[in-house]
């Protein structure tokens, strides 16, 4: 069988991937887009099939990647089943995105997730009332405690394609019949109908579609003039009258979605008399009936209006007869039952006292009272609003998360809260002495050296094995374990800052700092979704292009890839301290910032003029969910570090390893006595290659070979420039110094003045970035281009910088 | 009026959106259709934070002026 999952963001769609396949997941990227793509076996504790895990949508409009994604997928690969994961806590917003699904006619399944969360909170879903107004099967699971999913994974053969749901807008009913009629004309005369039924569209939706405007449809379906002009006309006839198309289906699939809401839901308090009165309740409907009656309603009025709302005086007699008489049918119960358990008619009888009564949120008794104290015309939206009228504990819960939210988006506030949480993350991560106490390392910097010790002592071990001195123990212990091990002793800090951004993320925080730097961000064309990664930059590349992620649109994304390199990461730093300590040692701490502060500019500058250049488009406007204050769960905590662990790992046993053997290779053959064999670094083709280009960079003031070298083997990592530096200066004058023991003296044998220093510095800073960022540029942009080309950019970048900054410096030294 | 102009913690309705069709359709999505119930959560300079059905949205400036309630 295969399962399609699909789902709003934030909605436990991961989760319940995640626990619905364990471990054996393929994770890559959709045909064409860097769309993250998630396919999975079912655990044979569950059951058997194969899942896709669709990206995270609200809508199936053809806005973005994901929903396009989504869409074609659900079209061509007809899965067998689609589940739709529900947030329960979020439902009617959740349900938009169903109701779309059930428009698509696929065979459908809803996982209503966080019920238990729903039912702490006081509110009841009655899933199979639910079911029944959807006509969908609907499962109510908790994705998080694991629990009820074999009863979802039993469900799923149940799915079927559910009946379409007439909308309750008759005027837009009848354009789409009319619509639908007109598409099903122009198939049948272009013999076309087999095709769109061969593309599983479904007619009645790609009439929706049709009149959504949606240019992937209307560019399949190739109406012929007279076709789409008649389309044409009946839009503008409509839109003349009842406003534009697409809102009128946005607010016709919410009404429609109100009021199945409105029948499953109930409200109630969780303390135990009133959870009474509800179950009293359904057996004493009739007192539910009497107490409705002596407002004077009966059902059938106060139904009609509280559905049609706005269209009673123009609802055609047929549409209305319908609903009435649906309506009719459905609502004793659900009456009862709201009226009831609200109201808390029994012991304490009517006599609530204002304490007791949850605050002014009872959805009928507002709804009556709307209805009888004001002329106000009336809407769905203010009977069933659980934001502001739920049970008490959600109430303290709201006002707890609102001034949470005034707080970190304070217009003075928010910045300093930002700061200090950022810091933190920081100095956790890269800190050498914790919270200012010298000798205590931060848990990054700890787990960094445990795992260069585990490194070393794994090349010792493996050194063994060779005879001493040999190619092949130079291949393996210094190509390869050096090479690949330099870049896996970065992990431990990469997922020590996952780790705290995750948290951050899953607690609902980075959404809120996103909105509060989205000024900023504005003005150097970038959005705030597009901080985070940039900020990550200065820890490492790698997770900072992993973040990019987060970006929904292409450009805003491949914008942001371009500039994170710029960010100087942590590997740079060793670099600017060696030459700041030995050329400048009266300012090096402003040197060293300076050449941060460098870097943002640089970024700043690249992000103007690729937007206006490159990224024409507009800036996406900011929309942007904030998602309840929750507490991380450590499983999904775990499985997102588990995920980005394993993702480097592949990348530094493949593209990484390659690449260090590549380097070894040039830095340890080259031509010598005649032929070409395994020789000395100094007569390496790595050497050679540096010695021929070395003058290219006698403009930056470092046209030495051993600088050049020293720059080259930054590629493999950035710390490698210091360490090369001092091999080969070593090397050079026999003295036994190690990396850090570069003096200004040493360093001027290799050509070196204070503005050569400087040059090579912001050289450094700007260039190529390491391996490891590259190959993960690479993944990210989805294409070899985009990280050639921002390999060449910053590249260029950089030999300007430093040419400008040697020849003007020269000036004054 | 537009939304900007709503005290914090005030609730209002959406009247219209004059934003350009695909963000408009974006804000259709979460729920924002004329008629629609809408609380300030918070306002700044950089925008607003609203509520609207049972989601919480963070909307920047330029756009919290392209919203007509009353």
């Amino acid at each position: 069988m295969r399962i399609a999952l699909i789902g709003n963001p934030n909605s436990g769609k991961t989760t319940l991937f995640n626990e619905l396949t364990g471990a054996n997941q393929h994770v890559g990227n959709w045909p064409g887009v860097t769309v993250e793509k998630k396919e999975g076996t079912v655990r044979p504790a569950y059951g058997q099939g194969e899942i896709v895990d669709l990206p995270g949508i609200y809508s199936l409009s053809p806005f973005s990647m994901e929903e396009v994604v989504s869409r074609d997928y659900l079209i061509d690969e007809t899965p067998d089943v689609v589940v739709n994961i529900v947030d329960a806590t979020n439902l009617e917003r959740n349900l938009y995105l169903t109701i779309q699904l059930i428009e698509l006619n696929v065979p459908l399944i809803i996982a209503l997730n966080m019920m238990d969360e729903l039912e702490r909170e006081g509110y009841h879903i009655d899933t199979a009332r639910l079911s029944h107004d959807l006509g969908v099967p609907v499962v109510p699971i908790s994705a998080a405690k694991k629990s009820r999913l074999d009863e979802l994974v039993q469900a799923l053969p149940e799915a079927r394609e559910p009946k379409r749901h007439e909308l309750p807008n008759p005027h837009l009913e009848r354009l789409i019949a009319l619509v639908e009629a007109l598409l099903n004309e122009h198939l049948v005369r272009e013999h076309h109908l087999g095709d769109l039924t061969a593309q599983g569209y479904p007619l009645h939706w790609a009439a929706i579609k049709v009149l959504e405007s949606d240019e992937l449809v209307l560019g399949h379906l190739t109406l012929d003039e007279a076709t789409q002009r008649r389309v044409d006309d009946l839009k503008t006839s409509f839109e003349k009258e009842h406003g534009l198309l697409c809102t009128a289906f946005a607010d016709a699939r919410y009404r429609l979605i109100h009021h199945v809401v409105y029948h499953g839901v109930t409200i109630w308090s969780t303390d135990g008399t009133r959870h009474k009165h509800l179950r009293h309740a359904h057996k004493n409907f009739h007192r539910g009936r009497k107490h409705h009656d002596r407002h004077g309603r009966d059902d059938r009025a106060h139904t009609r209006d509280r559905y049609d709302a706005r269209d009673t005086h123009t609802c055609d007699a047929h549409t209305r007869d319908r609903h009435d008489s649906r309506a009719h049918h459905d609502c004793g119960t659900c009456m009862a039952q709201t009226l009831y358990g609200a109201h808390g008619e029994g012991p304490a009888g009517e006599g609530f006292s204002g304490g007791d009564l949850p605050r002014g949120r009872l959805p009928h008794e507002k709804l009556l009272d709307d209805e009888w104290h004001s002329n106000d015309e009336w809407h769905p939206n203010d009977e069933w609003h659980p934001n502001d009228e739920g049970p008490a504990r959600l109430d303290a819960q709201l006002a707890l998360s609102d001034r949470i939210d005034r707080l970190v988006t304070h217009r003075i506030g928010a910045i300093p809260v930002f700061l200090v949480v950022i810091f933190a993350v920081f100095h956790l991560t890269f800190s050498e002495s914790l919270f200012g106490i010298p000798g205590l390392p931060s848990p990054g910097v700890f787990l960094q050296s445990l795992v260069e010790g585990g490194v070393a002592a794994f090349g010792n071990m493996v050194s063994l094995l060779f005879e001493p001195g040999s190619w092949a123990e130079s291949l393996v212990v210094g190509g390869i374990i050096g090479g690949v091990g330099i870049v896996l002793t970065f992990l431990p800090k990469i997922l020590l800052l996952f780790l705290f951004l995750t948290l951050l993320e899953d607690c609902g925080y980075m959404a809120r700092a996103a909105f509060v730097m989205d000024r900023l961000l504005k003005k150097f064309g970038l959005g705030g979704k597009s901080f985070l990664p940039l900020l990550m930059g200065f820890g490492c590349t790698v997770p900072a292009a992993m973040a990019c992620r987060v970006l929904e649109n292409e450009q805003d994304r491949k914008l942001t890839l371009m500039l994170v390199p710029f960010m100087s990461c942590g590997a740079r730093a060793p670099i600017f301290l060696v030459f700041a300590a030995a050329f400048f040692p009266q300012a090096a701490d402003i040197v060293v910032f300076s050449m941060y502060l460098l870097g943002i500019a640089v970024a700043v500058l690249a992000g103007i003029a690729l937007r206006k250049l490159l990224f024409k488009g507009e800036l996406v406007p900011f929309i942007i969910e904030l998602p309840r204050y929750r507490a991380p769960r450590a499983r999904s905590v775990l499985l997102t570090l588990w995920d980005k662990l394993r993702d480097y790992l592949v990348r530094a046993g493949t593209v990484i390893f390659a690449m260090c053997v590549f380097v070894w290779f040039l830095s340890n053959f080259g031509v010598s006595g005649g032929g070409f064999a395994y020789v000395a670094m100094e007569d390496s083709l790595l050497v050679a290659f540096g010695s021929l280009i070395a003058p290219l960079f006698a403009p930056l003031g470092f046209g030495n070979w051993i600088a050049v070298v020293a720059v080259l083997t930054g590629f493999i990592a950035k710390e490698s420039v210091v360490g090369t530096l001092g091999v080969l200066l070593n090397a050079e004058t026999g003295a036994a110094l190690g990396g850090s023991g570069l003096s200004a003296a040493l360093l001027a044998t290799a050509g070196f003045t204070p503005v050569a220093a400087l040059s090579f510095m912001v050289f450094c800073l700007l260039y190529i970035p390491c391996v490891a960022a590259f190959a993960t540029l690479k993944k990210e942009f989805g294409s070899w281009k985009w990280a050639i080309g921002q390999a060449a950019l910053s590249t260029a970048v950089a030999y300007g910088a430093a040419l400008v900054v040697f020849q003007v410096g020269s000036l004054f030294a | 009026m537009t939304i900007d102009a709503v005290d914090i913690g005030e609730g209002c309705r959406l009247v219209s959106c004059d934003a350009p069709p695909r963000t408009r359709s974006k804000l259709e999505t979460f729920g924002l259709v004329p008629g629609e119930r809408i609380r300030v959560v918070q306002s700044t300079r950089a925008g607003l934070i609203i509520e609207v059905k049972q989601s919480r949205l963070a909307i920047s400036r330029d756009l919290a002026h392209c919203l007509v309630v009353s």
